[in-house]
């Protein structure tokens, strides 16, 4: 029954891949965000720190939390993070470590920056014969141009033991951002193992001073999320919720508290 | 310097001004074993006045690391070099000397005479000239050479060595831009050719012993809209080139290139037909342009159309037609690079048969040396050809992928007052194999010469 569950999980995982993995944190950019180093290996160097709880309800009512510690200093950023998912019958611990250089000012101007993240899993309960422990490993890069931001992850580059519970690709994105408004594309190429075609997001944010909201399409098959966040002072809270046309909905919340510059 | 090798520079320039894509268009040698790994020679000279030593280890996951050594110097009116390593497939010594009367050469690299008929290897229809200058990639044919000429733009060429499994020895009287040449070997008189290089022009009439024979010509105008480029081959069947006879190819072909050198906007476009001797044909069309953006980046866009066959007696594939974008960019310390090219056996890349995804993250130490991390994913369809270009400083090896499947490799270097310290590591994943690994660690040290200037 456990690895029933356990395959029924992954299989609605892998069916859903809506978002990433254990460090998702929402937010109305496509590779901006508390989570964007540990889960895309794309740093912000800007000085500052941040701090954020993460909670994900995916469906057959299995969840996940997270925490995330994270700081730039010199334009040299540093992030790492906790996460546990699942219950008593199923489920997977994972520490994540991830740094950075970025070039960007603290204008939030042209610069460039690039990171490298990596994942540790032990999963429960052990299957006969499958390693307990997985690490991932991946680099990540943007480039800012202005009034765009050319993006792209390749957050399980090199893979080893325990399998991933969602399989992640080569991801390559372009932001474009005006007074108020945000627009973003990406593009996955087909994920190591399966036989699929590139896939592709598409975002659009508004944004008033310090709350923000979007909307996100994803294809094959289509579906979408939406999402919001706000910020009062150094506190930071965001909520996003992705909808599928077969399976339930997921959804993510989380609490963070920023210190330096302002989320973008 | 030499007509060839200005049209040469001159080739190399605009590869460098549009370099791009230039680095995926790399074709392997014409006798390139389909699905293995193929090594390119670059020209890769050492510092005037200079020694340098490498000592290098290399190895994969199983197996005993392999040893490669090099050795390079450039002093006064002689160079030369000395690569060892187990399997490497450019091992070997070369010396280059300069005196009054002329130049010498001792070494495994054949020079190459008018269009390579005679002496040296021809190049194939369908490669890129200008990609290969830009990437100083030296395609000609290997053996055991010694190489001397008497004079200036009256001089006289003789050479003498082996090649393909048989001696030969060859003479050149060279007047101005014309040639005439007469190749021996054991078995007597092999082949005699005339044979014209000027900056626009490089084109070369050969005859064997059985007076079967072989013209080509290439003839290349900087006006009036952009460098353009016209290219010819006829003759006899049955020809073959008679140092690299397996690189020999169609025996009639057809080819136009065309460059513009614009400030922001680079396009070039090559175009190529040819018939095998078997009567097989094959054609290809291809437009890129690139353009130059802001800060530094760059955008390449491009379209191919193929037909036809690269590989005498190979099974006929029918129609294919690619598309590619190639955007470069970032800041002094991080660069970006991200590539997206994918083929299908219908128009705009229907029907798939091949696909290349690719990111390079490039981070720049301000001393001089860096981390560069390359991930690719990539799907071949059986019977497609897919290979990725990986550069060296003395070789770009074409990396021959099939299947559905990822590599990544990791790169870095360290300038150390010690020496320059360089190790690599690749790992390509598909679903039908476990994991290969490879890696390499060299060790570089440069030293001037007692008494060269600094």
């Amino acid at each position: 029954m456990k690895l029933a569950g356990a395959v029924l999980l992954v299989a609605v995982l892998a069916a859903s891949a809506a978002v990433a993995q254990e460090f998702a944190v929402p937010a109305a950019s496509l590779s901006l965000g508390a989570g964007a180093l540990l889960e895309h290996g794309l740093p912000d160097g800007r000085p500052g720190g941040v701090a954020a709880a993460l909670d994900t309800q995916w469906p057959l009512a299995f969840s996940g939390r997270s925490l995330i510690l994270g700081g730039a200093w010199r334009g040299v950023a540093a992030s790492a993070g906790v996460a546990s998912a699942g219950d008593d019958a199923f489920g997977w611990n994972a520490a994540a470590l991830a740094v950075g250089v970025a070039d960007s000012d603290s204008a939030g101007g042209a610069g460039a920056g690039a990171g490298v993240r990596v994942v540790v899993r032990r999963e429960w309960p052990p299957l006969d014969g499958a390693p307990e422990i997985g690490i991932e490993a991946g680099p990540g890069g943007w480039v800012d141009l202005g009034i765009a931001r050319v993006w792209a992850s390749a957050p399980q580059a090199w893979l080893s033991g325990l399998a991933p519970p969602l399989p992640r690709g080569l991801v390559l994105g372009l932001e474009a951002r005006a007074a108020g408004l945000g627009a973003g594309i990406e593009r996955e190429a087909p994920r190591r193992g399966i036989a699929e075609p590139a896939g592709y997001s598409a975002r659009i944010a508004l944004i008033w001073s310090a709350a923000k909201a979007w909307v996100e399409a994803r294809q094959d098959p289509w579906r979408g999320g939406l999402g919001v966040s706000g910020s009062i002072g150094a506190i930071e809270v965001a909520a996003q919720v992705d909808g599928h046309p077969v399976l339930p909905p997921i959804a993510r919340m989380s609490v963070g508290l920023r210190l330096g510059a302002p989320n973008r | 310097m030499r007509p060839a090798a200005r049209l040469g520079a001159a080739l190399a320039a605009l590869a460098l001004i549009s370099p791009i894509a230039a680095a995926d268009s790399l074709d392997p040698p014409v006798d390139a074993p389909e699905s293995s790994d193929v090594t390119l020679a670059r020209r890769d000279s050492v510092a005037a006045e200079s020694v340098e030593l490498e000592l290098g280890l290399m190895g994969g996951a199983h197996g005993a690391a392999r040893r490669a050594r090099s050795l390079r110097f450039s002093g006064g009116d002689l160079e030369g070099s000395v690569r060892e390593g187990d399997n490497d497939p450019l091992d070997g010594a070369e010396l280059d000397g300069r005196g009054a009367l002329g130049a010498w050469r001792l070494g495994r690299r054949a020079p190459q005479w008018g269009r390579g008929w005679l002496v040296g290897s021809p190049r194939a229809p369908w490669s890129d000239a200008g990609a290969e200058a830009g990437a100083r990639v030296e395609s000609g044919p290997r053996g055991d050479l010694a190489w001397a000429e008497i004079g200036g733009a009256n001089r006289l060429e003789g050479l003498a060595g082996r090649f393909a499994k048989q001696d030969v020895a060859a003479v050149r009287a060279v007047t101005g831009p014309g040639g005439l040449s007469v190749v021996s070997t054991r078995s007597g008189v092999a082949g005699e050719g005339l044979s014209f290089e000027s900056d626009s022009l490089v084109g070369e009439v050969a005859l064997d012993r059985a007076r079967r024979w072989r013209a080509d010509l290439d003839v290349a105008t900087p006006r009036p809209f952009g460098r353009m480029g016209l290219a010819a081959r006829v003759g006899s069947s049955a020809f073959r080139s008679l140092m690299s006879p397996a690189r020999s190819g169609p025996s009639q072909a057809l080819g136009a290139t065309w460059d513009v050198e614009g400030a922001r906007l680079r396009p070039r476009a090559r175009a190529a037909a040819w018939r095998w001797p078997s009567g097989e044909t094959g054609a290809r069309g291809m437009l890129e342009v690139a353009l130059r953006l802001a800060q530094h980046a760059s955008l390449a866009l491009g379209a191919e159309e193929q037909h036809g066959v690269r590989r005498e007696g190979s099974a006929p594939r029918g129609m294919r037609q690619g598309w590619w974008g190639e955007w470069r960019g970032g800041s002094n310390r991080v660069r970006l690079e991200l590539r997206l090219e994918a083929w299908g056996r219908r128009s705009l890349a229907r029907d798939p048969v091949r696909s290349v995804n690719r990111a390079v993250f490039e981070l720049r130490a301000p001393w001089g040396g860096g981390l560069r991390v390359e991930h690719g994913v990539f799907r071949s369809g059986s019977g497609e050809s897919l290979r990725l270009s990986e550069f060296d400083s003395d070789r770009v090896v074409l990396r021959a992928l099939s299947g559905a499947g990822e590599r990544t490799r990791i790169e870095f270097d360290w300038p150390g007052p010690a020496g320059r310290v360089r190790a690599g590591w690749s790992c390509t994943a598909t679903a039908k194999s476990p994991p290969r690994t490879q890696w390499t660690l060299r060790w570089a040290r440069r030293a001037r010469l007692k008494g060269a200037p600094s």
